[in-house]
């Protein structure tokens, strides 16, 4: 990789693990291999948020062309949030396209998303179902929100209204995960996600 | 030059700083629209300078080379940057703009408290005489636990908020220290790439073009 870039994110994994927010387990970032082209970063689910309690991973690819252009960033962690994609994980965020600007850092990245995640952006939408949830059934996207960082993010709220109506699904034969996201879309309707499933 | 922008400080200040933020968003927006592929950076640039490539950053004991990040760090609070807006931009893109989940931590908002903003519309005379005030460092200015600070005293760093490079490292690599017309201080060679690939200040978002940057004496 080009000489600019190893050395910047060097210098910036320091400013990183020196933080106030890595001292406040707001924010992590490790590497994830030896020639710093990929990081792993963490980022704590914001209080008084559905994902509060989570702890949420992310891919982080750093291009040749780093800091000119943005580093790619991915949730690893499924979470329910219309500016991320519910499937594969993908983020709507400017500062990660057009403006990213290149004095710009990891901290400044990780600090953002997790700024995201308080206040979504439903009508730029990553996840077209979540953001009309979103917008039409606020509570119910809520519950969903929260459930989806309990069974994926390690958040400790759950919800026992939700989990018998995974069990039943599952109870059908379909397997954990696509069900979750099935009752998710339908609004947490059994017969309509069942459907869904075998269509 | 200071004590001008000192009285300006209070009496315009708050406002012209939102005017600044938005300004900022707004070229963002027109650049948006009219984004280009970005010219492929020649990276042999730093290569050939023989920057960053030999110093071993892993290396406890260069410490003595802490960079001073200048989008954080509160040792340069006395720093005026000047922004000088121009008129006019952005107010024809507004209809086109579109929505998207905007940066809440922009380095401006972590910025804002150092950033003095003058608008360009009785000003524009003035624009050369830029001048910075670094303070010396202090000891008065450490709390009393930072025993390494009070018995090394360093003279506060101006750096490069790109390659992260510090007045001194980048003195000594041949290159300079420059300013673009907001008042943006990068190394030479930071600034030509950063404005092949986007056109745009790294630290602000204002438009920028090559003319645009001109080297600075501290
Ligand atoms: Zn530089
Ligand atoms: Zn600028």
């Amino acid at each position: 990789m080009a000489n600019i870039a190893v050395a910047r994110i060097k210098r910036e994994f320091k400013e990183v693990v020196k933080s106030e927010e890595v001292k406040s387990f707001e924010i992590s970032v490790e590497l994830t291999n030896d020639t710093y082209t990929e990081l792993k970063g963490e980022i704590a689910g914001p209080p008084d948020t559905p994902y509060e309690g989570g702890k949420y991973q992310l891919e982080i690819k750093i291009p040749e062309t780093y800091p000119f252009n943005p580093p790619k960033v991915r949730f690893i962690t499924k979470i329910w949030h219309p500016n991320i994609s519910s499937v594969t994980g993908a983020i709507c965020l400017d500062i990660l396209k057009d403006q990213w600007a290149a004095a710009m850092t990891l901290r400044t990245v990780l600090i953002s998303l997790q700024a995201l995640l308080g206040a979504a952006e439903p009508d730029d939408p990553q996840d077209a179902v979540v953001a009309k949830q979103y917008k039409e059934n606020r509570a119910m996207f809520e519950k969903t929100a929260r459930h989806w960082a309990y069974a994926y993010a390690g958040a400790s709220n759950r919800d026992p209204d939700l989990i018998e109506k995974l069990k039943q699904a599952v109870s059908m034969g379909f397997e954990e995960n696509r069900a979750r996201t099935a009752l998710s879309t339908c609004n947490w309707d059994v017969e309509r996600a069942a459907e869904q499933l075998l269509s | 030059m200071t004590s001008m922008l000192n009285r300006r400080r209070t009496r315009r200040g708050t406002r012209q700083a939102r005017r600044q933020l938005q300004t900022a968003e707004d070229d963002g927006i027109l650049g948006e629209e009219r984004r280009e592929e970005p010219e492929p950076i020649n990276l042999n640039l730093y290569d050939n300078e023989g920057i960053s490539g030999c110093i071993d950053l892993t290396n406890e004991d260069d410490d003595q080379d802490e960079v001073v990040d200048l989008t954080v760090n509160s040792s340069v609070n006395d720093s005026p940057v000047v922004v000088l807006e121009s008129q006019g931009q952005g107010s024809t893109s507004r209809r086109r703009r579109r929505r998207r989940p905007r940066l809440r931590y922009t380095l401006n908002t972590l910025n804002a408290r150092n950033t003095e903003v003058l608008s360009s519309d009785d000003e524009i005379e003035e624009l050369p005489s830029v001048s910075f005030h670094i303070p010396e460092s202090d000891p008065e200015r450490f709390g009393m636990g930072d025993a390494e600070s009070i018995t090394s005293p360093k003279r506060s760093a101006v750096s490069c908020p790109i390659c992260m490079d510090n007045e001194m490292q980048i003195k000594a690599s041949g290159r300079q220290l420059q300013s673009t017309v907001c008042g943006h201080i990068f190394c030479n060679v930071c600034i030509r790439c950063s404005i092949q690939t986007s056109k745009k200040c790294p630290t602000c978002r204002k438009k920028l073009n090559n003319r645009s940057v001109h080297p600075i004496f501290i």
